[in-house]
């Protein structure tokens, strides 16, 4: 067992450079999190409540898109940032901003999916209802999304749970850069390979305790009473 | 905008020829129909036949593909804006309250109209109270029971006193006693505040309890409308006869007519109707079982004929008797049978007004 | 959407650093990384005030194809073959020699193939292929995974049942030869960090074709508009300038033992190496 008091030392040393790792990947799942609920909630409502002609095969696209390996998503997003890909200009390859894009990709399906079958569970007519009530295009996708508001905080955590975890896209469009890029899941990699197993245990149990918190706090939202 | 509340018109929607369309079929036609303010009426007829499409139309949530669509005096425009939209309420047959308190779901109307707080909640007891629901302001409204999640529903519609209100079934799931119980609550609440109400319902029962004003709306198409009593007694078709229960519907020759009286042969049997025009020879005679008048045998005369018991049983209303030659159905009042049996002879007074003639 | 593009581009535009500033990407392998040279260099390098480093570290392969496509400034691998090859292609420039240290043969200590004591990497090879021993190869065409082919070419030998590809880093590989007793070519600076955590020991070293020499290559700035050529030279300079020289001589000394790397830059402006 003394990997693991190995482990916890370290933990509460404090040293610099692993908390601006934690910081890091905070702020990277967090900004890749925001984006896919921002892209994805929209979508996912329109998606749910409109009917336009291909809407099913959108959905379709949308619930496979959940099982989007991150390491592809790296892939095509780093094909876009390479100096040699369209973007390349924008010198975004090797940043956060490029991290945040591919977590941004593997959030929205998710997200896209996980809303539109909250909606939908809510009852087919329950929009036409609210709008005979007098609700406008807006007051009746706030009732909606506010209804539905459990399974959406749940797409909100199965989201940020696979960013959190995810390695293989934040290795790729990132490059595990000390001090710039490099996130627990990436660092741990290269400690394991190092053969620095207490300090990627370390990391682990950090990264662990970072999902319990984001998901205990949107659990603690979710199932707060509402007025 | 012409008309306002301090001068409005007497009519709140009518619509001439119109036409729905859902999914590529025609599933409702409207010759004509108008309401009136503070009428109540109730559109009745089988499942599927076109009544809710009748009244999503009537709400301005679908839009008719062809015939005219007025409501309050003006004719409706294509882009229904937000104001006359808010005018007419639309309650669906499924409950579908939202997961928060039961005053917060009755008082949503008047938020969503802008209501502050003060005035939304009184609006809100008041229709609650209505209902006799104003103790279950409190609770939560998805833990209510079947009968109390109506009543709120209903609540819930009535809160922004709107000047048209649609129910789409709302007895639909409920067992005979608590209908009953929010049937005459509903008509409480609809007297109490005047408001303009059609409500759908495919028992005619209540249709009758609930409305002065009847619809019949058969196979996608409005057949029959008008006062209640005139539908129910003065059936259009014989479908509509059939649906809203008129037991007997016999073939019968039309005859000659003296003055007032028309003669209808039914087989050996003749019977004496109110005159009226018909073009056919052929026609149905419509005849409620309660019109049929039971007594003892003796004089005959036309108007009255010699019938032999064929059965005779209880029925939810009374007792239901089953009389040869004509196979007619009538009925008697519990407890005041005496004592007829089957084989036993009886006498059967129509009046010539309780007949209904429908075109064979 | 255009407009957003346009938009996107003309802040990243704005915020572009100034050029003697702009970030240098460096490819590089990750038994460079892992040796700890790489984060003491780059510190230091910063702290002469040269610009920031951006160290991607992947196998030597990989490396290579990122400065063909002109995705990294500047490159630090080792394998001579195909840096001779990158160079001639036109794709790097400026080719010189770094340090470099060996590679040696690891494997069980009961040695079932007996290659304990063999003078050369071919006849060790040879042996277990005979033997059909088992053997982890890194497989992911880093410059560890060239001299292992370039070796097995040399020796005029295949594959044989018993050799594992396994396609991950150095560590990796050992660790996986280490818990099933296979042998494995490592090279020594990775040896060196993780022996004490391993069931294996080195059974042959010191042939010359086990040579492991690094070099840096700038990429070619007429084939890359966009390559930072300016930090990637001031880079290069920096590691092959005397003081990073003797540098890299002493490190490893105190932690290890015995130094990691034998420098072999001449005199600062040399060009190229082995």
């Amino acid at each position: 067992m003394s990997l693991a008091a190995e482990a916890v030392s370290l933990l509460a040393g404090g040293d610099p450079e692993t908390w601006g790792v934690v910081a890091l990947t905070l702020k990277v799942a967090a900004s890749g999190l925001l984006v896919g609920l921002s892209l994805g909630v929209p979508a996912g409502a329109l998606l749910a409540l409109a009917r336009f002609p291909g809407r099913r095969l959108l959905l379709g696209i949308a619930s496979a898109g959940m099982g989007l390996p991150p390491v592809l998503a790296g892939l095509l997003v780093a094909l876009l940032l390479w100096r040699s890909g369209p973007l390349g200009g924008l010198e975004l390859i090797y940043t956060p901003t490029a991290m945040v894009l591919a977590q941004a990709l593997i959030a929205t399906p998710i997200v896209v999916s996980l809303t539109a079958a909250g909606l939908q569970q809510l009852g087919e007519e329950m929009p036409a209802q609210l709008r005979s009530l007098g609700a406008t295009r807006w007051q009746l996708a706030w009732l909606l999304l506010r209804e539905a508001r459990l399974p959406l905080v749940a797409a909100a955590m199965a989201a940020g749970g696979r960013l959190l975890a995810e390695v293989g896209a934040a290795m790729m469009v990132g490059g595990n850069i000390k001090g710039e890029t490099r996130i627990l899941t990436t660092a741990m990699v290269m400690e394991v390979r190092q053969g620095h197993f207490a300090l990627a245990l370390a990391m682990g149990f950090t990264l662990l305790l970072l999902a319990l918190v984001v998901n205990g706090a949107l659990t603690w939202i979710q199932q707060r009473r509402a007025a | 905008m012409s008309a306002t509340s301090t001068n409005p018109t007497p009519v709140a929607v009518a619509c001439r020829s119109l036409r729905l369309v859902r999914g590529g079929r025609e599933v409702l036609f409207v010759p004509a129909l108008e309401i009136l303010r503070g009428e109540t009426w109730s559109f009745i007829g089988p499942n599927g036949a076109g009544k809710s499409s009748l009244l999503r139309a009537l709400a301005m949530l679908d839009r008719p593909v062809a015939g005219e669509l007025r409501h309050f005096g003006e004719p409706t425009p294509r882009r229904v804006p937000l104001d006359l939209r808010r005018r007419v309420v639309l309650a669906f047959q499924e409950t579908l309250l939202l997961d928060r308190s039961v005053v917060a779901n009755v008082s949503l109307p008047l938020k969503l109209r802008g209501a502050k707080k003060r005035e939304a909640l009184r609006a809100a007891t008041f229709a609650l109270e209505l209902f006799g629901a104003a103790h279950l302001a409190d609770r939560r409204a998805l833990r209510l029971s079947g009968g109390e999640a109506r009543r709120v529903a209903l609540a819930r519609a009535f809160a922004a006193s709107p000047e048209l209100l649609l129910l789409d079934e709302p007895f639909a799931a409920l067992d005979p006693p608590s209908r009953e119980l929010l049937v005459g609550d509903l008509r409480a609440a609809i007297r109490a505040t005047g408001t303009t109400c059609a409500v759908v319902t495919h028992d005619r029962r209540e249709a009758m309890a609930l409305a002065d004003r009847l619809g019949v709306v058969i196979d996608g198409r409005l057949v029959q409308a008008g006062a209640t009593e005139e539908v129910l007694r003065r059936p259009a078709t014989e479908a509509v006869a059939r649906f809203v229960g008129v037991e007997n519907v016999l073939p019968v020759r039309v005859g000659g007519h003296d003055g007032e009286v028309l003669r209808l042969e039914a087989g050996a049997v003749m019977l004496l109707a109110r005159h009226a025009p018909i073009a056919s020879e052929v026609a149905l005679a419509l005849i409620r079982a309660e019109e049929i008048g039971l007594a003892p045998p003796g004089k005959l005369s036309p108007g009255r004929i010699l019938c032999t018991v064929e059965a005779i049983a209880p029925g939810l209303s009374g007792m239901e008797v089953r009389l040869a030659p004509l196979g007619l159905r009538a009925r008697l009042p519990r407890g005041n049978d005496w004592g007829l049996r089957p084989g036993d002879q009886v006498a059967c007074e129509i009046a010539p007004e309780s007949i209904g003639l429908v075109a064979g | 959407m255009r407009k957003a593009l346009c938009l996107l581009m003309l802040l990243a535009a704005c915020t572009r650093s100034q050029p003697e500033q702009r970030a240098v990407v460096l490819a590089t392998t990750t038994s460079f990384q892992d040796s700890g040279l790489l984060d003491e260099l780059v510190t230091r390098f910063r702290a002469a005030g040269g610009p920031p480093i951006k160290a991607i570290a992947v196998g030597t392969g990989e490396a290579l194809a990122m400065g063909e496509r002109g995705d990294a400034d500047v490159l630090v691998v080792h394998a001579p073959e195909a840096e001779e090859a990158f160079v001639k292609a036109g794709h790097g420039v400026n080719r010189r020699a770094l340090w470099h240290n060996d590679f040696l043969l690891v494997g069980p200590p009961s040695d079932p193939a007996g290659l304990r004591d063999l003078k050369t990497a071919a006849e060790a090879l040879g042996k277990l292929a005979g033997a059909k021993a088992g053997f982890a190869s890194r497989g992911d065409d880093s410059g560890t995974h060239k001299k292992e082919k370039a070796l097995l070419k040399l020796a005029e030998i295949d594959p044989w049942e018993g050799y594992l590809s396994v396609g991950q880093g150095m560590g990796e590989t050992l660790r996986i030869a280490s818990e099933k007793a296979l042998y494995t070519l490592t090279d020594r600076g990775t040896w060196l960090t993780l022996r004490s955590t391993l069931a294996l020991e080195p059974l042959v070293q010191g042939d010359p074709p086990l040579d492991n020499p690094y070099h840096v290559i700038e990429v070619n700035p007429a084939r890359h508009a966009q390559a930072n050529q300016a930090g990637a030279r001031r880079f290069a300079d920096f590691l092959v300038s005397p003081e990073i020289q003797s540098f890299v001589a002493r490190f490893g000394e105190e932690t290890l033992g015995q130094p990691l790397f034998i420098p072999d830059a001449a005199g600062g402006t040399g060009v190229a190496g082995r």
